[in-house]
């Protein structure tokens, strides 16, 4: 798994690529929450490039949202493949928003 | 790291080791598998998602705390017609996913778990599930459609 980071205005986008397996996410997953958690800033988080989603890539986003929100930040997600979709509208829908396209992702953060 | 792959036909038999390293070998060899079978995207993805959730779990909990070098986890995967037959084995603690309780959905963040959340993507991926206590082994066989 990848990632990249770029600013959009006062915000972050966080593009994610690749499968978000169980051994994928424990080699990243500290670079990535250090790498957007500690600013505290708004987060969109790309998932268009994703192609497999298992539970601890849910974690890892459940924890990044944790500790934004406890920073008084918010993340959204948006982009993601319908598959990779599914499976997140079947445990984190009413906690984590989600969205299609990063022009609404950055309006539900203004929300 | 150390997975035993082998096909014979319309089978796929992995051996792993207790260790994610060696799940994810596993995986790269069950995605070769079902890639030449005729198997849809959906189909692929929900079995290497039931696959991931089952060996994994059984690494982190079954075999929790053990040496890789002493802990075996089997899969074999099976195309049968319309259908593909995931099989899964290991010798650790009793761990039934067919009865283990399912965590409630979160529905604020604060109430959020990060754990609970792989046996739920296995049912929501499964057609059907059993689950057998046999020679102290678990195993589970996940029925998926292909």
């Amino acid at each position: 798994m990848e990632f990249d980071l770029t600013p959009i205005g006062e915000a972050i986008r966080l593009s994610l690529r690749g499968r978000l397996d169980t051994a994928a996410v424990e080699a990243v997953q500290s670079r990535v929450l250090q790498s957007i958690v500690p600013a505290g800033r708004n987060t969109i988080v790309d998932l268009s490039g994703v192609s497999f989603l298992a539970s601890q890539g849910v974690r890892l986003l459940i924890t990044a949202t944790h500790g934004l929100r406890q920073r008084n930040a918010s993340l959204v997600l948006f982009g993601a493949q319908p598959l990779v979709a599914e499976s997140l509208n079947l445990v984190v829908r009413q906690i984590i928003p989600m969205t299609d396209t990063q022009a609404h992702a950055l309006e539900l953060l203004a929300s | 790291m150390s997975c035993e792959s082998r096909v014979d036909g319309d089978v796929l038999q992995l051996v792993m080791v207790n260790d994610t390293a060696s799940v994810d070998a596993g995986q790269t060899a069950l995605r070769a598998f079902l890639s030449v079978r005729n198997v849809s995207e959906r189909g692929a993805f929900h079995t290497e998602l039931a696959f991931e959730e089952l060996a994994v779990n059984v690494v982190r909990h079954a075999y929790a705390g053990r040496p890789a070098s002493q802990s075996r986890i089997d899969a074999t995967v099976r195309i049968d017609g319309p259908q593909i037959v995931l099989t899964i084995e290991d010798a650790g603690l009793p761990f039934d996913p067919v009865q283990a309780p399912e965590v409630p959905l979160a529905t604020s963040l604060e109430q959020a778990q990060v754990g609970g959340l792989g046996i739920r993507f296995i049912r929501a991926a499964a057609a059907h599930i059993t689950h057998e206590r046999v020679a102290d082994k678990n195993r589970t066989t996940v029925w998926l459609n292909r």
